[in-house]
């Protein structure tokens, strides 16, 4: 296929620089600012002044870890977005508006209340039952929309999203009843999935979420080519040569992985996945060999700086990350809707 | 002999869409179907391009039975134009085109680039490859379409012979792009290729086709060559409407007319 010339490297330069730019100032700006040059000191590199200790502690274990878990949650979110959207042919499929996350969120509350209540060990429950649950809720609701929305081969849009309407209001009612019957620490815990927040994990967690949002940000560019062929239409894909089945068991257990993880460690964070790759198909285009590794750096971009955003807003109190998204995301669904309002297949 | 079917059934819910229905589709050939509105042509086709199996029969590729072949050596030598158009995504005309190169990995960039080029500019949309293939209209969509499907097996490879099916590839294309899109399929058939088009002229199929199957409610009515088939008595009895058939003494070509008295209102 032909690439746009001129377009794909300086977007995706761009965006790496603009990636390490919000780092720093993730790093660097807060309830306690800390000078640039401190920060490389303390990464070490022979400049600035060293960090003092409280300094380094907040780095240590307040910035460093929200700002990987920012990256990583956004970049898989963008690019488990971008994936799911070919999966469906169509650019309105948003894991989080077709369910996915909600699913994930259910499970994960449930372990989380239950795990008080069976008073379980927290570091089992957090570390390993809460993202596995994540993941089974991420699954079922995967598998129960696409059963839903698919017919022949063909995947009805406006199933899709009211099937999703429907998983999101029953696992709304669904941890509602959690938070309802839960205690104090637990219903926090409930809250927090809810209104997705970047502030509750820390390194135990992240070492077992980061690795596994890496996977589906690292494995989906490689269906790319059977995906770009996948939006011609199933049976096209396949007199194309691609193995239409495995692709779409692969492209929808990378996706599970990223929703269900980023939802194990930061609850529901919805629309990264829509707003990003729609803005950048914008700009390179539908191929996936681009799309989606340009959606990963963006969506690491988007929330690195939208959580750097909802700490210095309240400031020294935080707005919770997913309901920030929510406030710019919904209204930008509003307007993809009345855009393809005028093509009545979308409809 | 590269494509064959013999004897194809084929049901959906009890309802019987093709019966008893052979073919052979010959490398340099123009293999032409015909037939009025839900006669199963399609279904013929999507059954050779194995996009679905028979119930009973059998279709042979080669020396060995179709389903066995890999699906990428088949994605190799076996194109297919349909009619569906599912394309919503906002890819220029050349990256549509250039899909048809998908099952060629390893063949460099350029050469893929230089096929890609070549293909639009023989189906006439040369002008069209930066536009975006949903704003375009539905005979440049056909074009594009037939584009992609010539790309996918525009050289030899391995050795087998290539099959060209076009289902409607005339359909919403103007007078000129309909001769210049059966042109194509005679040169590719020039060049060896088993060429399969549904047609709905009967004109287009004694002006370009070796060979034509005539189907009618999922039976075979006739097959052979266009001149001695299609036949006055066999075209009003599967369109329902009084045909004559007129030759034109010049080119000793036949012609096929509606003698329909709806013409005198």
């Amino acid at each position: 296929m032909l690439p746009r010339p001129g377009r794909t490297w300086p977007l995706f330069w761009g965006l790496g620089i603009a990636v390490l730019m919000a780092s720093a100032l993730a790093l660097t700006s807060g309830a306690l600012p800390i000078a640039g040059t401190t920060v490389l000191n303390w990464i070490g590199l022979p400049v600035g002044v060293p960090a003092l200790s409280y300094e380094a502690t907040t780095l240590m274990h307040l910035r460093l870890p929200r700002l990987l878990l920012a990256l990583s949650v956004g970049g898989a979110l963008a690019a488990a977005g971008a994936a799911m959207q070919g999966l469906v042919r169509n650019p309105l499929a948003d894991p989080g508006l077709i369910g996915l996350s909600s699913g994930a969120a259910l499970a994960a509350s449930a372990v989380m209340v239950l795990g008080y209540t069976w008073d379980l060990d927290p570091g089992l429950a957090n570390r390993w039952l809460l993202p596995a649950a994540a993941f089974a809720g991420a699954a079922a609701a995967t598998v129960l929309v696409l059963r839903l929305a698919q017919h022949d081969g063909l995947t009805r849009v406006a199933t899709l999203l009211l099937a999703g309407l429907a998983i999101n209001a029953v696992a709304g009612a669904g941890i509602g009843f959690l938070a309802h019957v839960a205690d104090d620490q637990a219903l926090r815990s409930v809250t927090f999935w809810m209104f997705g927040s970047l502030a509750r994990a820390g390194w135990p967690e992240l070492a077992v979420a980061v690795p596994l949002l890496l996977v589906p940000m690292l494995l989906l560019p490689r269906e790319a080519s059977a995906l770009n062929a996948l939006l011609l239409g199933e049976a096209e894909a396949m007199l194309l040569g691609v193995d239409v089945e495995h692709l779409k068991r692969r492209v929808m257990a990378l996706v599970i992985l990223a929703v269900g993880g980023s939802v194990a460690v930061a609850g529901i964070i919805g629309f990264v996945g829509l707003i990003v790759p729609h803005l950048l198909r914008l700009h390179l285009g539908p191929d996936h060999r681009r799309l989606l590794p340009a959606s990963a750096l963006a969506g690491a971009l988007l929330l690195t700086l939208g959580d750097t955003l909802s700490r210095a807003l309240l400031a020294p109190r935080e707005l919770p990350i997913g309901i920030l998204t929510a406030l710019i995301g919904g209204p930008f669904f509003l307007a993809l809707l009345l855009h393809y309002r005028r093509r009545p297949e979308l409809a | 002999m590269s494509l064959s079917a013999h004897q194809l059934h084929y049901r959906v819910n009890g309802r019987s869409l093709l019966s008893a229905v052979s073919l052979e589709l010959r490398a340099g050939e123009v293999h032409a179907v015909l037939g009025p509105n839900g006669a199963g042509k399609s279904t013929l086709l999507r059954l050779l391009a194995r996009e679905i199996s028979p119930d009973a029969g059998e279709i042979r590729y080669g020396n060995r039975p179709l389903r066995e072949w890999p699906g990428a050596v088949l994605a190799r030598n076996r194109a297919v134009m349909s009619q569906r158009d599912q394309l919503l995504f906002a890819f220029t005309s050349a990256e549509v085109v250039g899909l048809g190169r998908l099952p060629y990995p390893h063949v460099m960039v350029a050469e893929n680039e230089h096929i890609v080029d070549a293909a639009l500019k023989l189906v006439d949309a040369d002008h069209l490859r930066s536009r975006h293939y949903p704003s375009l209209s539905g005979g440049e969509r056909a074009r594009v379409q037939l584009a992609r499907a010539l790309a996918q097996i525009w050289d030899a490879s391995e050795g087998q012979t290539r099959c060209l099916l076009l289902d409607e590839p005339t359909a919403s294309q103007d007078l000129a792009h309909q001769h210049r899109c059966l042109g194509i399929a005679r040169a590719f058939a020039a060049r060896g290729v088993a060429v399969l088009a549904v047609l709905h002229d009967p004109n287009l199929v004694l002006a370009y086709a070796d060979q034509v199957t005539v189907l009618c409610c999922g039976e075979t009515l006739a097959q052979g060559a266009p001149s001695q088939v299609l036949t006055a008595e066999l075209m009003s009895r599967i369109y329902g409407v009084p045909v004559r058939v007129l030759n034109d003494p010049l080119s000793g070509q036949r012609w096929i007319d509606v003698d329909s008295p709806d013409r005198r209102y």
